[in-house]
């Protein structure tokens, strides 16, 4: 079987490394290329790819909706800063023919083509951008963007811009420190796993960044699914099942990458967290064969605890028989 | 870690016997920015890193700077870099927060004992850069205040000198009873000056996770009693005498094991405790964090009973 494979598929996330999955603390150094099957992933920490003009809109469609989106609790206004000023450097340095930034002390000078937007403002200064600056950098990147506060030996979430979130709501969990955020996880489960990764993170030096995936399937191509708006995408989740037809079920299944980001803020000791969201359709997953085998085993053996948290309750018996077909036509080949 | 090549770019004395020396980097580029607080480490021996605060721009910095005090009687480190010449080149640790200030403190009270001045000078910066509220108290010998003038400059009436540490008493007291509620506190100079802030805060009834220190001179740790440490990891067990750490205990097997200052000041030897309780004697680590147990200083911490399981 010779087939031509889309970008999407050679650049593609592909998650599983074993053949079954648990969750752990499966972090590893950020910015290392990753290489895949058929392709790589990872050689940058920001993802502008094809998609960049669609994440834009659909942020600040969100945003137009429901602003509670992105918050920022008054003690982490110079942490909102530098983590900005971070995004804008990183997009520079990785996206040049995209991102310019020019720094001459305090005074920064912004440029990004592919939005037309050139701005010069003052590091600290507010009121030199057209609005806060988190929600400015972050208007112009797909990463969802958390900002975590550390005191007191813990993790807080105190700051964000979260439109693209899968089950949960930065405006419920602001405020929270890290064990308590994660708290409905369930089995989550060898005892401690988060208790040792908010101890790695508290340890992260300043400029230190890691990385880790996180996966789920779900339904169409929603990268919003947040909390707060249950009503605009809940429904058609819920009747999915009943509406789909044969055919269109595995263009329509997409499996959600969650490359998630975790960065020691160099000047105000804030950990940021980057959420990169990235799907792939079932069919086109399946167009790699040993994606195709590994992802059933995996999908098959999840506990189903894990499938109830991670929404997959009622379609994960129809994606493990599509997958057991497609698997056993393969071998036939 | 990234270690970095730094070349000293200049030196200045100030009063009491400290001098300021500017550290640039070698190939012109902009160093990375740090958190009020944080320090470097200067490798000054074959074996030995001291750390130092830094005291310079922490935003957008073109150079580090570390203001040393010489200490003749000292191991060594404070006089090797007074013997630093312009031009000369370093090797440095990349750059370590460990006295950040606590960014939701409605309040900031920085105490300041000699030396000590040296991370609460980057604390005052960074906090009149933001518009906190905050005050400085400076304990030093008269005419011998280094890097008072920068402290009057960024603090003006926000800055309280003391002469003495008698004067500094009679009037802190009344000061810890009078703060807002939210504040914080930071202290750095002597053991004996921290402990001494830290029991007049709790018996002014402050709750201890707002009281925060870095200490400039370790007291010495008694020996302790041998236990046995099992490194989970490496599959090895070992006997830990008296006298030695678990580190040197670990290193003596041919275990790699991270660390810098082995005086359980930096954090870098940091392990994952998997069984047993540990007698912390660290200066990192809080009272919670050392309570729940969960990870220790191999350099200093001991088995609290007779037994420790670390993830080395």
């Amino acid at each position: 079987m010779t087939e031509v494979l889309s970008d999407a598929i050679r650049t593609f996330t592909y998650p599983f490394i074993h053949d079954t999955y648990r969750y752990s603390t499966n972090v590893e150094k950020a910015g290392v290329e990753q290489k895949t099957e058929v392709g790589s992933w990872g050689g940058t920490i920001l993802n502008v790819t094809d998609e960049y003009h669609h994440e834009i809109a659909e942020r600040a469609r969100v945003m137009a909706r429901d602003d509670s989106r992105y918050a920022v609790l008054p003690h982490m206004y110079p942490a909102s800063w530098d983590g900005a000023r971070h995004l804008m450097r990183l997009a520079a340095q990785e996206f040049p023919e995209h991102f310019q930034l020019e720094e001459e002390g305090d005074s920064l000078h912004w440029h990004n083509s592919l939005l037309g937007i050139d701005d010069t403002f003052r590091y600290g200064d507010d009121a030199s951008l057209p609005m806060p600056p988190l929600e400015y950098i972050g208007r112009q990147l797909g990463e969802d963007i958390v900002l975590m506060d550390e005191r007191e030996g813990h993790l807080w979430v105190d700051a964000g811009l979260v439109t693209f979130a899968a089950g949960w709501s930065l405006a419920f969990n602001v405020g929270m420190d890290f064990q308590r955020m994660h708290g409905p996880v369930p089995r989550a489960v060898p005892e401690g796993v988060f208790v040792r990764a908010e101890q790695f993170l508290l340890r992260l030096q300043p400029g230190d960044d890691h990385r880790r995936l996180n996966w789920v399937f779900q339904p169409d191509r929603h990268l919003d699914l947040g909390m707060n708006s249950y009503p605009d995408w809940l429904p058609s989740i819920m009747s999915f099942m009943d509406d789909i037809g044969d055919d269109e079920f595995a263009d329509r299944v997409h499996i959600r990458i969650e490359i998630q980001h975790f960065i020691r803020l160099a000047e105000s000791n804030a950990v940021m967290f980057l959420i990169s969201t990235r799907l792939l359709s079932l069919r086109d997953l399946a167009r790699v064969p040993s994606w195709a085998r590994q992802t059933l085993s995996v999908v098959e053996e999840v506990p189903q605890d894990m499938v109830d948290y991670k929404g997959m309750t009622d379609i994960r018996p129809a994606i493990v028989k599509w997958l057991t077909e497609y698997v056993a036509r393969l071998d036939e080949e | 870690m990234t270690s970095r090549q730094l070349r000293v770019s200049a030196i200045r004395d100030l009063p009491g016997r400290v001098r300021t020396v500017t550290l640039e980097p070698l190939d012109g580029k902009a160093l990375p920015s740090f958190a009020p607080g944080s320090n470097i480490g200067l490798q000054w021996s074959d074996k030995l890193i001291n750390s130092y605060s830094l005291v310079g721009d922490h935003s957008s910095p073109a150079s580090y700077q570390i203001s040393v005090l010489a200490q003749p009687e000292g191991s060594g480190g404070s006089l090797w870099v007074h013997n630093l010449q312009l031009g000369e080149v370093v090797t440095s640790t990349g750059v370590r927060s460990a006295f950040a200030p606590v960014a939701i403190a409605k309040h900031h009270v920085l105490v300041a004992a000699g030396i000590g001045v040296t991370p609460v000078l980057s604390h005052a910066r960074w906090h009149a850069r933001w518009g906190h509220s905050f005050d400085v108290y400076y304990v030093h010998r008269p005419g011998q205040g280094a890097h008072l003038d920068e402290l009057q400059e960024l603090c003006g009436d926000r800055l309280h000198t003391y002469a003495s540490r008698t004067e500094f008493w009679a009037e802190f007291p009344q000061v810890l009873a009078t703060q807002p509620f939210g504040t914080h506190i930071y202290t750095c100079g002597p053991l004996a000056m921290i402990d001494s802030v830290a029991q007049a805060a709790a018996e002014a009834s402050w709750p201890e996770g707002r009281v925060h220190s870095e200490a400039f001179s370790s007291a010495a740790l008694d020996a302790g009693k041998p236990f046995t440490a099992i490194f989970a990891r490496s599959g090895r067990t070992v006997t830990v005498p008296s006298g030695a750490s678990m580190l040197e205990a670990a290193e003596e097997i041919g275990i790699k094991a991270p660390y810098l200052c082995r005086q359980g000041l930096c954090g870098e030897c940091r392990v994952s405790v998997i069984a047993g309780r540990v007698d912390h004697r660290d200066l990192v680590m809080g009272a919670a964090e050392k309570e729940d147990g969960n990870s220790m200083m191999v350099c200093v911490s001991r088995a609290a009973d007779d037994l420790l399981e670390v993830d080395l």
